[in-house]
């Protein structure tokens, strides 16, 4: 997305080869109906028509599905209140995507560690992730020269959050059997 | 097992990819150009293009700002590889900026502290990638402030946020940055698969 001519114009040529049809960016006319340039090194990035049609039909049931994402998070704010984490504070200029929902344990109020809180909830059927691992402190960053204690609150972050479902079709009670599960993994 | 994420596709969508698989074009047909139409006149902004995924989409962002060798791109260490990546890609440097404690997004203070640093030494950044971390948008009109200021451009990392709103406006309309990138991941709000 962009509002800027210019740089629409240039993703467009990126996203293809660097080609051109258009008369008007050729340096010079056009041999013919069948004529293209390439006058920059673009890629294959193209959207297929099957991916358009797709995101298309979805794009209408966009506001519902970020409505019921909302819902969801509201349920588990307040299913959460009595458990030792964090629940994702909401800055009151935003109304988020939410397309993820990110708790951070709060570790000097459980006896349970991060690693085993996040097995357990697997081992019960529960796909909760972690969203993200600090890219500073990945073998190819670490190589440039980044390294762990660089960026303390990002990685206090990373010791601390799980990602527990959420999407537009969870149902309230599986949202329960995932707040069931975390309370016997915080509360032993 | 309950995933943390899963797409919901209904009939209708079957049917309207069906459609295109009977259709004349499988690729560079009017289907594309359609479905950016409707996420440009959604979001409010002027162009949408489409591509085969928000890493590619970081790509040309970088390419059409100009990155290359000797540029920096700063943005979160708390986003998936490709909000990083795409500067290498082009030849680039890049460095991190660490997170607000209770958003979990890039930090405006941490930023303008580590752009007034980078000033003295020369190597302020090219283009600063704020990502809208779990769909909640960064403190964007402060970002904005520091990228007039320092003269850096903003590509908005939206790969969680479409559907969300800033200050009232939806996130996409570019108020506040040169190129926002959205995702259409499968696990995402909405997908293209």
């Amino acid at each position: 997305m962009t509002n800027s001519a210019e740089l629409a114009g240039k993703m467009a040529l990126f996203r293809s080869h660097g080609m051109t049809r258009d008369p008007a960016q050729m340096t010079h006319e056009s041999d013919g109906p069948w004529y293209y340039q390439q006058i920059e090194l673009g890629y294959n990035y193209r959207m297929t028509e099957l991916q358009g049609a797709l995101g298309l039909s979805q794009m209408d049931r966009l506001e519902p599905y970020v409505s019921r994402r909302h819902e969801l998070a509201r349920r588990y704010d307040n299913l959460l209140a009595v458990l030792p984490v964090t629940i994702p504070w909401q800055h009151p200029d935003t109304y988020s995507g939410l397309h993820l929902y990110l708790i951070r344990l709060q570790l000097d109020k459980t006896r349970a560690a991060h690693s085993r809180v996040f097995a357990f909830l697997r081992e019960q059927g529960i796909g909760v992730n972690l969203h993200y691992i600090p890219v500073h402190t990945q073998p190819y960053y670490q190589a440039m020269g980044f390294k762990p204690g660089d960026f303390p609150e990002a990685e206090r972050y990373y010791a601390e959050a799980i990602s527990l479902p959420m999407y537009s079709g969870l149902m309230d009670s599986q949202q329960d059997t995932v707040v069931a599960a975390l309370r016997r993994a915080l509360l032993p | 097992m309950i995933p943390y994420g899963r797409q919901e596709v209904t009939q209708r969508d079957i049917d309207a990819v069906v459609a295109v698989l009977q259709s004349d074009f499988l690729t560079q047909g009017p289907v594309v150009p359609r479905f950016e139409q409707a996420v440009a006149s959604y979001c409010g902004a002027a162009h949408a293009l489409a591509v085969n995924s928000a890493t590619s989409a970081l790509h040309i962002a970088c390419l059409a700002l100009g990155v290359g060798p000797g540029d920096w791109l700063w943005t979160s260490p708390i986003t998936f590889l490709a909000s990083a990546n795409c500067a290498l890609y082009c030849g680039g440097s890049v460095d991190f900026v660490d997170i607000d404690p209770r958003t979990y997004n890039l930090c405006p203070k941490a930023l303008e502290e580590k752009l007034v640093a980078a000033e003295k030494n020369g190597r302020l950044p090219k283009v600063v990638v704020p990502v809208h971390l779990s769909g909640q948008p960064c403190d964007m009109r402060a970002i904005h402030a520091l990228g007039q200021r320092f003269g850096f451009r903003i590509v908005e990392d939206a790969s969680h946020a479409i559907g969300g709103k800033y200050l009232g406006e939806p996130v996409g309309n570019c108020r506040y940055s040169d190129i926002t990138v959205f995702s259409f991941h499968p696990v995402k709000i909405n997908t293209t698969a």
